[in-house]
């Protein structure tokens, strides 16, 4: 069965919002700030509950980053934005690489 | 007594001595003065003005660079972002440090940098009762000011090893002092804010 070039066009649009999840926005560990900050910024910015947030920090501290967020690359730039107005440090990149 | 104390309808009274205060302040102005630095670098006014700015480099200053991080470890696309968003970031940072200044000038009177002024009780507390969003810009400022010294400082994981050793009159072991302090004042206002309310 043909495939008409409307129906690749919606296809492509569809991709283009999938819901996988093709970037990550990653917090790095530093040695500064307090590990109840980074637990509250986490809690504050993303809604986890105290228990996550306490996780993804522990997973920061003991492995030197954790992933925390992921998205659409937009949706990480934002991210790593608020991230690096609390003073995080966080940066964005494709999932897999 | 200094720290911070949360009032039954949320707001927060932060306390401070006559002194703790000009420090605070003090800190916050340099913070400001540094956030001003290297701003507008070879920028173009007219792009400047929807907050694009030419410039897409890592600050020189070490401070700077820790505050205004790259976004991606890509350095092609950590420049495309800095032009784009690092204006705005900055601005961000000055009100941050501007609602801990403002709330203290608020508060401390006119010779409040000056410490040795007759007639000053250097020991007279201060409050200051943040609401709202303030409440949060205090928390990011005092955490700007610790990423601040924490960079001049060089800290690392054992740095309270090697500064508490040093003897008092040195200048680094002071600007440590003041870093833990600042660590302190935040840990309180966290601890303030995940507590109940008192009444």
């Amino acid at each position: 069965m043909a495939i008409s070039p409307a129906e690749v066009a919606e296809d492509n649009a569809l991709a283009a919002f999938s819901t996988d999840s093709p970037w990550i926005t990653i917090v790095w560990d530093d040695p500064v700030n307090l590990m109840t900050y980074v637990t509250h910024v986490l809690i504050v910015l993303f809604g986890y509950s105290q228990e996550k947030a306490n996780e993804l920090m522990l997973k920061i501290h003991n492995e030197g980053k954790a992933v925390v967020n992921s998205g659409t690359r937009e949706e990480c730039e934002h991210d790593v934005a608020r991230l690096h107005e609390y003073g995080l440090w966080a940066t964005l990149q494709r999932s897999g690489t | 007594m200094s720290g911070f104390s949360r009032n039954a309808d949320g707001s927060v009274v932060a306390s401070f001595t006559h002194y703790e205060g000009a420090i605070l302040k003090s800190l916050a102005e340099q913070l400001l003065e540094l956030l001003g630095e290297e701003e507008g670098k070879s920028s173009d006014p007219l792009l400047a003005m929807v907050g694009i700015s030419t410039n897409d480099e890592l600050p020189d200053d070490p401070v700077l660079a820790r505050l205004l991080p790259n976004a991606y470890e890509d350095a092609k696309d950590a420049a495309e972002f800095r032009r784009y968003t690092e204006d705005g970031a900055r601005e961000k940072k000055k009100a941050h440090a501007h609602a801990i200044r403002d709330g203290l000038i608020g508060v401390l009177d006119d010779h409040a940098l000056d410490l040795h002024a007759p007639g000053l009780d250097k020991r007279q507390e201060v409050q200051i009762i943040l609401r709202g969003e303030l409440i949060q810009a205090w928390l990011m400022g005092i955490n700007d000011l610790r990423l601040s010294l924490g960079v001049r400082l060089k800290i690392t994981q054992n740095s309270h090893e090697i500064y508490s050793k040093m003897t008092e009159d040195k200048p680094e072991r002071a600007l440590y002092n003041l870093f833990a302090w600042l660590g302190w004042l935040q840990e309180m206002l966290l601890t303030t804010l995940s507590g109940p309310a008192q009444t």
